[in-house]
């Protein structure tokens, strides 16, 4: 039976849902409520910060005979993936207007899928989290092609949609053997029910990591991101670099790092090889990049990769690094993308590197942003990204994969080799800027957010230390 | 008076003073106002110089043991990993601090004519970088050592990339990733240092300290750090610093980036930067990694040695006058190295001291060079010829800057070289038998180069209405020959001020040294095996 | 006054200053005053604290004086395994060897300071030749009066430099240039034997004071004893370079580039015997070591010979002049060698005045001819009395005709020769070496002579006698030639006349267990000898008037050149000896520097772009990969699902198959790792 403490805990998700519901109602009362409808949104996100901040206030505990969970670990990657949503809408804004796309239903869909995430990341259960996942999927598949009458998202929608599917299929066969074997879909029952690695609950295990590592865009399973983040719309691209990520990081640790934990010996094997191929593939392909969503693309490749070092690690400072890498990752990736919004891309010119030449001589300080979040991309201090790879390389060093540690900073070194593409092109040309520059608030605010963050954690990240490390406890 | 600098933070104050200068010029000057640019830089850096000298009076030599590192701060930065923002100063920083302000005023004063793009970015990165250099020597906390040390490429990397010469794009990346490659090994051998002061890693039982990136904490473990780690630890920072000196056969970079860095970058990087990687093994390598020291002597020295030999050979047959400097750099750094793996308080002391020496000497040959280019821009020794009948002045500084850079006695460069080499020889005679031959084939190259730009009737037209030095060319010039001829004949406060920081290092890395009597006892290393389990097991359970 | 010997090298030093930085405002006439004033303060000095020195002190003791401490730089152990302190002094110190030196070096110096003012007074580089060889005035007394063997390095370097500079004068023109750097570069090469020699002396020693050093070796000799070999041997390359003696002697011919008051102070007089005086001043060290000794002779001697016969063909008065300089320092290094170091000293200061006085001479006739070579001069005794009798003074001297100075030295030095031959057989053919050495002299000499001053002139200037600035001084040193050897008169007069014996015997202390083999030589046998070399000297100077001055048109030896050409050529090239130097070291060095810069833009750095391209490649490959590959695949089905029909076309882009190919792929992966695990 279900008790409002109950309710409580799952604030965050109803606010979430009851908002794109309202959202979609406003849809029926009035055509193009553009103004109300953005309002609705921001709100609804904000309220469900709100809720998330009300919930934790209730401490650790499970709802919903445990289907649920309020713990640090979940709230924390909730948070992160609501402010992801927020910074996309920020990003979204003055696209959508050109764009001339029902503003509602994207919002809408947006917060559906924001639902979903909160959802994978704070149940407890193998079935409600692929419920959530999706939720989250299907919003979007339908985002990624969401300006219809541009056949490229069009298509990268229904690559996605059809890979997805896929996966989801891997993921759910997965999963149904790992009950099959254990006959618990409990996380937290999981792995006190796990005696030995019997083939079938291997296999599951197997199957279930192909599934997920395919939403964390790891080599071998990474074939759609570059297809999709070229197409998709940008603001959306910027959405899936950052928040199905992180999802999907938090659902790969509860998951692998709780649930599986004592098979940590069998899965280690598979994800260490992953995150190897992830690392090199990703920054090796993205060197030779001119487009610069492709090369962001294979840019997150590469940062899953190094993220996956955190959960190999298998140990509190391993997790703890995979927050932090989570981050910094939201910060700079999403200040990479709004940048690359800020360059006029209707029609998909303003997304060569090359288009960046001479930014510096006419907008300085958003110059000074790309060269903020390109070096911290390439995790060059004092910035979030250099934190986060600092802990995950730690994390690595201290269980031992000093081999993955070496390849992992010999290949973020050679990454910078790209990431310098757009700084030369800012700052190392002579001539001025060639593309008319979007200017709007959001996208501004957007940017500033990011920046101070980036910032932020690289030069105190002390407090997001804290921070983290009671987010952490539940969970190890 | 001077005692009130005690009071104040004055190392932090020092070192974000060129910073805060540069966020005046960037927030508070127009791209146009460059008279204004131009007084902000040289102001602050003049400040800063200003500041860095009374440190030379307050710093007090006689201290010993760990008393040498003075002016401490120290503040908790991120206390959960044990990083605290601690910067102290010892004989050998203090030094190089009073080097870096120095050469960073001069490079601002000598770069008025030349910059004539883009000033306000230029001053901005310029003095970004002297705070990045600050914070490198004065950094006493292998993680805010590792911060400053990355931060300092950025700037760098732009001063070569945006004001260079025709390839700056090719020499600016290079540059940056090829240090970084370096630095980012360097990284994890930090890590390893630090797991194994506290948890232990790779089941390695650790030492349980609380954690820390206290150097000054890592000197006190050195000695229990398992003979087998500290020799992948000093590969991971031997390459890191081999790299920025650069080391034969990683020096590949410094031609490049000197040929197309602007003077006042060639000057920057000739005289601070690659002293980073001398100053790394002084204050890293060996006093952290004494038996690793020990067994990689053979290899250090040997490249030191090539170094020395092959870096003078390749600058004889150079054509360009920037390329032929950036080579006798390396041979100069050869002798450094080779100093400080004489692992004896000469060498160290020589070794130490040449590099303030090569600051200087080299400095000069760059902003010499680059005055020349200024007029002519060429650098190529071919297009010159009989200076010395137009430009007299220029022709007297750039003599007396040769002799001091091929260690003429009296001069600074002399005594840097001698102390190294009788360090040298103390430790192995046959080393300082090779290394002697360097002294020879420098004086070849230089003086040939002289010869052929000077000497001789005037051969191009171009060249005989050439301007001799102007007054601010000249003031840029007088202070390093100042302290050719102060270090040349008085070196003796300079030395004194390295003694016990030298002594320091040396009780560590050769304990035997002031005790044992037997020569034989320190020839060979003082090794003792630890096996250092190699599987690799990370998990807690 | 001793205490004021500080200031004999400052006087000088501030007289470069002034000269050289104020060079565009000074005139000649100041510049000269300047110039001249600070040598001659220094000279007084000198004599002053001297006899100061013998006063207060007397010969036997030293007089140190101790300035600052130069280089403290850590601690060291020795080779004995105590642990020394480096710390270097600034410190001067007179004894009988630096007062001797600093003495004549001063006197001659000031005198050829003088001279300049005639002979450079047209120069448009007039300042810059006077501060040049004031600061070559300092480097010299640096390098006498140091205490310690750093800081006679210190002065050993400056007169290097000088010496570079000063050969460099004129620089404008090819030839002085090279010299420069080359006279500079073979230093270098003989200072590296130096710089060891002292690493050696402080590893064994634990230190680089006269008085410690020569003090520690003398109180245990066979402690000290292994080691005096390689240390002598080290220290004895250095003074091959600087004193021009084989294997290194090739730069001082072509130091004849210079002006020629420069040859007669730099390139005869002072700098070119710092060797011999570096020698003597470590000769307990050498003493330790017969073999060193036997090298420092052999060599001496060998030089002494066969540069003697290079000075037999040239042409230009200056260049006979330098080959009769190596040949006598030869004879300065036979006479240590053999261990007659106080011989080796007198003949250096009597070399130091009639050869200073020779090159005076021929500047003056070179200032008149405005050329070098003697052929295009002759019957030059008409036009230039003065010039023509100090000359032939001093080439008397220099012939060792008795009683002109050089005969006592060069007499002193052959008979200690002989003596100690008594004692090794084969220091005889040392003997007959020097005694060879000695008639070439003699001919070569009288040979500039007769041929430069006798007969009619054949040049095309109009010759006439040089101003009173010039002649002064060759007047004075000719006087010197004449009656300097006296201090020195050896057999048959009375021990008691040898003062300079008496005053030089006091550096070279008495060494327990090292036996004297210096044999007593009996009365009628110095007879013999005197008159032996006598003799030998007398029939040089009876060649060389029978070739050049008997037959009027040097039939004789004309024909003799054209019937052995080769030989001539040979003799004339100095045996080739740079060539060969050119072809082997130099292009040596020179080949090695271009190989290793094509290496090091080829291979080194080829690797680093390598690895870069290599990087980029493989970036390329895989991108390619991803798209060409997977694409292909893409064309392929797309044609496919074109075959299949349209209808699913814009559905079955067929990407997404091949994709979902690799997704399986991936996911059966995953699966085998585990299948072939088990």
């Amino acid at each position: 039976m279900v008790m409002n403490t109950d309710i409580l805990a799952l604030l965050p998700q109803l606010c979430l849902t009851a908002g794109g519901l309202i959202l979609l109602l406003t849809a029926l009362i009035r055509k193009e409520p553009k103004g109300p409808g953005i309002l609705i949104a921001f709100l609804t996100l904000f309220a469900s910060m709100g809720a998330l901040v009300m919930t934790a206030e209730g401490g650790a505990r499970t709802a919903f005979a445990g289907m649920l969970t309020i713990d640090g670990f979940g709230l924390f990657f909730s948070g992160l993936c609501i402010a992801g949503s927020i910074l996309t809408l920020l990003l979204s804004l003055e696209y959508i207007k050109e764009g001339g796309w029902g503003i509602i239903e994207y919002s809408a869909i947006l917060i559906f899928a924001t639902a979903g995430m909160v959802f994978m990341v704070t149940s407890l259960n193998l079935v409600s989290i692929y419920v959530g996942l999706e939720l989250m999927a299907l919003s979007s598949y339908v985002l990624a092609s969401f300006c219809r009458n541009q056949e490229k998202s069009f298509e990268a929608g229904f690559k996605y949609f059809l890979l997805g599917a896929f996966s989801s299929g891997l993921l759910l066969y997965g999963l149904s053997l790992i009950y099959g074997a254990t006959g618990s879909l409990d996380i937290a029952v999981l792995a006190s029910s796990i005696q030995r690695a019997e083939p079938m609950l291997v296999a599951g295990l197997a199957l279930t990591a192909s599934g997920l590592l395919f939403k964390v865009a790891a080599v071998p399973f990474h074939v759609w991101t570059p297809d999709v983040y070229e197409g998709a719309p940008t603001p959306v691209t910027a959405f899936f670099a950052i928040g199905p990520k992180a999802a999907a990081f938090a659902v790969l640790l509860r998951v692998f790092a709780v649930g599986l934990g004592p098979l940590h010996q069998e899965w280690s094997t598979l994800i260490g090889l992953s995150a190897a191929l992830t690392m090199v593939f990703g920054n090796l392909v993205a060197l030779v990049q001119k487009n610069i969503k492709r090369m962001l693309a294979y840019s997150s490749i590469a940062h899953a990769g190094y993220a996956l070092l955190g959960l190999l690690a298998f140990s509190e400072l391993g997790i703890k690094a995979v927050l932090i890498y989570m981050l910094a990752y939201l910060f700079m990736t999403a200040g990479a993308f709004a940048l690359v919004i800020f360059l006029k891309s209707r029609t998909y010119a303003g997304e060569m590197i090359e288009d960046f030449r001479g930014l510096n001589h006419t907008h300085p300080f958003l110059s000074f942003c790309m060269l903020v979040f390109m070096l911290s991309l390439a995790g060059i201090p004092p910035t979030a990204g250099f934190i986060g790879k600092l802990f995950l390389f730690a994390a690595a060093i201290q269980a031992g994969y000093v081999i993955l540690a070496v390849l992992g900073v010999l290949m973020s070194a050679v990454s910078l080799y790209y990431y310098l593409g757009p700084i030369v092109a800012m700052y190392q040309r002579d001539e001025t800027m060639q593309l008319p520059l979007r200017r709007h608030w959001s996208l501004s605010t957007a940017v500033v957010i990011c920046l101070v963050g980036t910032l932020l954690v690289g030069l105190m990240p002390n407090w997001v230390i804290e921070v983290l490390s009671s987010a952490l406890l539940p969970v190890v | 008076m001077l005692d009130a600098l005690k009071t104040i933070p004055i190392l932090s104050v020092i070192t974000y003073l060129p910073l805060a200068g540069a966020l005046l010029i960037i927030l508070f000057t127009r791209k146009e106002q460059t008279k204004v640019i131009k007084t902000l830089a040289t102001f602050f850096t003049g400040v800063t110089f200003l500041l860095s000298l009374p440190l030379w009076t307050l710093y007090d030599w006689k201290a010993t043991g760990l008393d040498i590192f003075q002016f401490t701060e120290r503040i908790s930065w991120i206390p959960s990993l044990g990083v605290d923002y601690f910067f102290a100063m010892d004989g050998i920083s203090l030094l190089l601090i009073l080097l870096t302000t120095l050469l960073s005023f001069i490079s601002v004063y000598c770069s008025f004519t030349a910059i004539t793009k883009r000033e306000k970015e230029y001053y901005a990165f310029l003095l970004m970088l002297e705070t990045g250099m600050l914070g490198v020597f004065l950094s006493m906390d292998f993680f805010l050592f590792y911060v400053f040390w990355e931060i300092m490429l950025v700037p760098m990397y732009f001063l070569i990339g945006i004001w260079g010469g025709p390839r700056k794009l090719y020499a600016a990346i290079k540059f940056f990733i090829y240090t970084l490659l370096g630095s980012v090994l360097m990284l994890l051998g930090i890590l390893a240092l630090y797991f194994y002061n506290t948890t232990g890693f790779f089941g390695i039982e650790g030492l349980g300290n609380a954690p820390s990136f206290d150097v000054l904490q890592f000197h006190k473990i050195a000695p229990m750090i398992p003979a087998g780690m500290q020799w992948w630890i000093f590969l991971a920072f031997g390459i890191a610093f081999a790299i920025k000196v650069p080391m034969f056969p990683f020096h590949t970079w410094l031609p490049d980036a000197h040929v197309e860095a602007p003077t006042a970058g060639s000057v920057i990087l000739a005289g601070v930067l690659l002293k980073m990687g001398t100053y790394g093994f002084v204050r890293f390598s060996l006093p952290i990694l004494p038996k690793a020291t020990w067994e990689l002597l053979p290899v250090g020295v040997f490249l030191a040695i090539v170094g020395i030999i092959y870096g003078a050979l390749v600058a004889m047959a150079q054509k360009d006058m920037k390329k032929l400097v950036a080579y006798s750099s390396v041979s100069h750094l050869g002798f450094v190295m080779l100093g400080i793996f004489a692992l004896n308080p000469a060498g160290i002391t020589g070794g130490t001291l040449q590099m303030i020496n090569h600051g200087i000497s080299t400095g000069a040959l760059f902003l010499l060079v680059g005055i020349v280019y200024e007029r002519r821009h060429t650098r190529m020794i071919s297009d010159y010829g009989g200076l010395s009948k137009v430009m007299p002045v220029y022709a007297i500084i750039f003599m007396i800057i040769t002799l001091s850079s091929i260690g003429l006695p009296a001069m600074n460069g002399f005594v840097g070289e001698f102390t190294i080499l009788l360090g040298a020889f103390d430790r192995s005679w046959v080393w300082a038998l090779f290394a002697a031959t360097g002294i020879v084939l420098g004086a070849a190259y230089m003086l040939w180069m002289y010869q052929r730009v000077f000497f001789g009737e005037v051969t191009h037209k171009e060249n005989e209405g050439l301007q001799d030095l102007s007054l601010r060319e000249k003031w840029t010039l007088y202070p390093l020959i100042i302290l050719v001829f102060w270090i040349g004949l008085y070196p003796k406060p300079f030395l004194e001020r390295l003694e016990n920081s030298v002594k320091y290092i040396v009780k560590i890395v050769d304990s035997g040294f002031y005790q044992l009597p037997e020569h034989e006892m320190k020839m060979e290393a003082p090794v003792s095996k630890e096996p250092a389990s190699e599987e690799s097991h990370g998990d807690e359970h | 006054m001793k205490n004021l010997i500080w200031l004999i090298p400052i006087f000088p030093l501030a007289g470069f200053l002034i000269n050289g930085l104020f060079w565009r405002s000074m005139s000649k006439r100041a510049t000269a005053w300047i110039g001249c004033t600070s040598v001659g303060l220094s000279t007084v000095l000198a004599f002053g604290a001297v006899i100061d020195w013998i006063m207060s002190m007397g010969i036997h003791q030293p007089f140190y004086l101790n300035l600052y401490l130069w280089i403290p730089a850590g601690q060291l152990h020795t080779i004995f395994g105590t642990l020394v302190d480096v710390s270097i002094p600034i410190g001067m110190q007179i004894d009988a060897l630096s007062a001797l030196m600093v003495l004549f070096v001063s006197f001659v110096g000031f005198w050829i300071h003088i001279y300049s003012i005639g002979y450079m007074h047209d120069d448009p580089g007039f300042t810059r030749f006077f501060s040049y060889i004031n600061l070559f005035m300092f480097a010299m007394f640096v390098l006498i009066l140091a205490d310690n063997f750093l800081m006679m390095f210190v002065g050993w370097e400056g007169v290097g430099l000088c010496s570079y500079l000063l050969i460099g004068f004129y620089y404008t023109q090819k030839w002085p240039a090279d010299s420069g750097k080359k006279a500079f570069i073979v230093n270098r090469i003989g200072d590296f034997g130096f710089l060891l020699g002292m690493f050696v002396i402080f590893w064994v020693f634990g230190s680089l004071s006269y008085h410690e050093v020569f003090g520690q070796a003398l109180a245990n000799p066979e402690l000290y004893a292994p080691f005096a070999t390689i240390i002598g041997i080290c220290l004895f390359i250095g003074a091959t370079g600087k004193s021009a003696q084989l294997p290194l002697y090739v730069w001082l011919p072509d130091a004849m580039a210079g002006p020629t008051p420069v040859s007669a102070l730099i390139h005869a007089a002072t700098m070119v015997t710092a060797g011999v005086y570096m020698v003597t001043r470590c000769n307990v060290i050498f003493r330790l070591s017969p073999t060193a000794m036997a090298v420092v002779a052999i060599v001496g001697g060998v030089t002494a010979f066969f540069a003697a016969t290079m000075g037999v063909a040239q042409r230009d008065i200056k260049k006979i002049l330098a080959y009769s300089t190596i040949s006598q320092l030869g004879y300065m290094f036979l006479a240590a060698g053999v261990g007659a170091y106080v011989y080796a000293m007198f003949h250096v200061l009597t070399h130091a005045f009639f050869k200073a006085c020779l090159f005076l001479g021929s500047g003056s006739m070179i200032h008149a001819c405005h050329t070098n070579d003697i052929f295009e001069m002759g019957g030059l005794k008409k036009s230039m009395p003065t010039t023509f009798r100090t000359y032939f003074i001093a080439t008397l001297a220099i012939s060792g005709i008795f009683p002109f100075a050089g005969f006592f030295s060069k007499d002193g030095i052959l008979a200690s020769v002989f003596a100690s031959g008594m004692g090794h057989g084969w220091v005889f053919g040392l003997y007959a070496l020097g005694l060879g050495g000695a008639f070439i002299t003699a001919f070569y000499m009288f040979r500039s002579v007769f041929v430069a001053f006798f007969g009619e002139y054949r040049g095309s200037a109009h010759p006439h006698e040089s101003p009173r600035t010039m002649t002064l001084p060759l007047i004075v040193l000719a006087a010197l030639s004449l009656v300097g050897g006296w201090i020195g008169l050896g057999f048959p007069f009375p021990e008691r006349f040898n003062l300079i014996k008496h005053f030089l015997n006091t550096i070279v202390p008495e060494i327990h267990g090292m036996e004297h083999h210096t044999a007593h030589v009996s009365p009628a046998l110095e007879w013999l000898l005197i008159l032996g070399s006598l003799a030998v000297a007398g029939l040089g100077i009876f060649t060389a008037w029978a070739l050049y001055m008997k037959d009027r048109d040097w039939g004789w030896v004309k024909g003799f050149v054209t019937r052995h050409p080769v030989l001539h050529r040979v003799v004339f090239n100095k045996y080739y000896v740079d060539e060969l130097y050119g072809a082997t070291v130099v292009a040596g060095t020179m080949n090695l520097a271009n190989g290793s810069a094509t290496f090091d833009a080829r291979a080194i750095d080829g690797v680093v772009n390598g690895t870069r391209h290599a990087t980029v490649g493989t970036s390329i490959f895989s991108g390619f990969f991803d798209l060409r590959i997977v694409d292909g695949l893409v064309n392929l089905s797309a044609w496919l699902a074109d075959a299949m029909g349209r209808v699913f076309r814009k559905v079955q882009t067929g990407v997404v198959h091949n994709y979902a190919l690799i997704l399986g792929l991936g996911a059966f992966c995953a699966l085998a790792i585990y299948i072939f695990m088990k």
